[in-house]
């Protein structure tokens, strides 16, 4: 165990004021015994590096799959104060809305396992995928625009999905506040043909098969039955948010020293929510929120259009469940102190996840909790969970995103390699195709924490309730 | 070096021009997956900061948006430093997806812990990709 923590209960850890210099809050960790070997100094370190920062509202927080990353470690929540509290991309990351979504289809993994290499093959043919990979969009500057502000509502006009998809993404797929004036030029220029395209890291297309439903009654709110195919998306806004979180930084680093905020990382750099630098990035975050949105939509629809050629399904059977964001900043109501009151929540490595009765999620699962999507690594199980009451207490509404890394990816690609892995998962009935064997290597799922124990964490702390979990079948990574 | 979530370079060099051109060449190998190229295509940039940290950001910064916008797969570097001042000729290849898909996307070269060092006769640098 590392030094310093102290233990509140079976899951959570404090990093008391004090473990580092001008801490404002304490941290706080929510991890098991067995995790508590996977936790990095580095990590914990920068867990602490954001308790200093001005207007931090209760405490610094991490989940159970938190790693050491820049500026937040990965995995980490962060509250500010509307009034002296500050905004930072160090909280959001380069990679502004990465996100998951997951939608179901009528077919059974019976009749779909022989399909499954014939799926995978045409998948990855028609949805660009790794570095390089080009879409055929081709937007200009108005549209571009309009995608910055409409977000996945831009995408369904254009024939791209149905009404109700919109309605099953977190914010709507909408985030209100964007303004392409504060995108520069150059976030516009990587924007306009990136859209509908996977990207690479650990960014996927996944064909999965419902393993196991834990909790029937959320599962039918769902739309989800045993042994049904479901098809899951992971990635975020491209180039144009990378860009958008540069040139951000850059301004961000003038108004630390216009402000006189002292930070114990550069990457930190913010500026107060409320000042024009905070409300400028805000705006082009917002910007870059949407263009994600519509990447996954775009995706979607595209993955939906083969389902339906190759399978003869009709495409309004196949319903997107949920989509939501794990890299993001937004303006939200929590109760701090017995009084709601109007926060801006950090989630880098973190998903939303309001409990029953939020008026922010969509009137199907008012009385269930949102759907909280968590990928597992390749090769082992995701996971479909539900909002809660306690994490709305405890966490700002938040709960993990993922297994988290355990292994660089450097040190992966000395060990493991690609086609034995590929050979490996195919024993497991799992069909893989990568733009190149290394990424399969990196994304290996000895890289990963197992997913299981970090979502043991969050059931067992009451931050999520666990509603179903998923095998892959087949795989498209960049 | 490791680093579990992202791709961190612990870079040692002679002279700055060096530790630029060899953070530069990380970076690239890191997207790419290749060490060395053909040299067919060169662009030419000037870029001037406050620090040497903050140049060699935007220098990477920069260079990361071109080889993204302009599909040009950069491996070597001629530079010149005057202060916090750097001119760079950048040289490298069309990308071609059979030889450049060896490596992952870097999203953004990271402020943290990017320290430049000179000890004794050679600078030192740590710097953090986001992939």
């Amino acid at each position: 165990m590392l030094e310093g923590l102290k233990r509140i209960n079976e899951y959570e850890w404090e990093v008391p004021v004090g473990y580092t210099g001008n801490m404002r809050v304490p941290g706080r960790i929510f991890i098991s015994e067995k995790l508590m070997g996977t936790l990095e100094g580095g990590a914990v370190q920068q867990l602490a590096n954001t308790a200093t920062l001005p207007g931090i509202v209760k405490y610094s927080l991490a989940m159970p799959d938190i790693h050491w990353g820049y500026g937040f470690p990965i995995g980490g929540v962060a509250a500010f104060s509307m009034d002296d509290g500050v905004i930072s991309p160090g909280g959001v990351g380069f990679d502004i809305n990465c996100g998951v979504r997951l939608m179901t289809t009528p077919l059974h993994s019976d009749d779909f396992t022989p399909k499954i290499q014939k799926a995978i093959n045409v998948l990855f043919s028609e949805i660009p995928a790794g570095v390089g990979g080009k879409s055929g969009f081709r937007l200009d500057r108005k549209e571009l625009s309009e995608v910055m502000t409409g977000g996945v509502s831009w995408v369904i006009e254009r024939g791209y999905g149905i009404k109700e998809d919109m309605e099953h993404c977190e914010d709507s797929g909408r985030m209100m506040g964007a303004d392409p004036v504060y995108v520069s030029d150059k976030a516009f220029t990587r924007g306009k043909n990136q859209l509908m395209t996977l990207g690479s890291g650990n960014h996927f297309l996944e064909i999965q098969a419902v393993d196991e439903i834990f909790d029937e009654e959320t599962a039918k709110i769902f739309g989800v039955r045993e042994g049904q195919i479901c098809v899951m998306i992971h990635c975020g806004s491209r180039g144009l948010g990378h860009q958008v979180c540069t040139d951000h930084i850059n301004t961000l680093e003038k108004a630390v020293k216009r402000y006189g905020i002292s930070l114990p990382d550069r990457q930190l750099a913010c500026a107060p929510v409320t000042s024009d630098e905070g409300g400028a990035y805000f705006a082009a975050m917002a910007c870059s929120a949407n263009y994600a949105w519509a990447n996954r939509q775009a995706i979607m629809h595209k993955t939906r259009k083969i389902f339906e050629s190759l399978f003869g399904i009709a495409y309004e059977d196949m319903h997107l469940v949920y989509d939501v964001a794990h890299n993001i900043a937004k303006m939200e109501e929590h109760d701090v102190g017995g009084k709601m009151e109007k926060l801006c929540v950090h989630r880098k490595g973190a998903t939303r996840c309001f409990g029953p009765g939020s008026s922010e999620i969509p009137l199907k699962y008012k009385s269930s909790g949102q759907p909280v999507i968590i990928p597992g690594s390749m090769g082992t199980r995701s996971y479909l969970l539900k909002g809660t009451k306690t994490a709305m207490e405890k966490t700002f509404g938040s709960t993990c995103h993922g297994s988290g890394r355990v292994l660089s990816r450097s040190r992966a690609k000395k060990e493991l390699k690609g086609t034995d892995i590929r050979e490996e998962l195919f024993r497991e009935g799992i069909y893989v195709k990568a733009s190149h064997d290394s990424a399969l290597a990196e994304e290996a799922p000895q890289s990963y924490k197992e997913s299981r124990d970090v979502i043991e964490v969050v059931s067992s702390a009451g931050l999520a309730g666990v509603v179903a979990a998923m095998r892959p079948v087949g795989v498209i990574k960049g | 070096m490791e680093h579990t979530a992202d791709a961190l370079f612990h870079i040692t060099s002679d002279s700055l021009e060096g530790l630029f051109e060899d953070a530069a060449k990380a970076m690239f190998y890191t997207i790419y997956g290749v060490k060395k190229s053909k040299e067919e295509f060169s662009y030419h940039l000037c870029i001037s900061a406050d620090s040497l940290e903050t140049l060699l950001r935007d220098f990477l910064s920069e260079l990361l948006f071109i080889t993204d916008t302009e599909e040009t797969v950069f491996t070597s570097f001629s530079i010149e430093i005057n202060g916090y001042a750097l001119d760079c000729t950048a040289h490298g290849v069309a990308f071609d997806p059979e030889l450049h898909s060896g490596g992952t996307e870097v999203k953004g070269v990271s402020y943290s812990g990017l320290n430049i060092v000179k000890q004794k006769d050679r600078y030192v640098l740590d710097i953090l990709f986001d992939v």
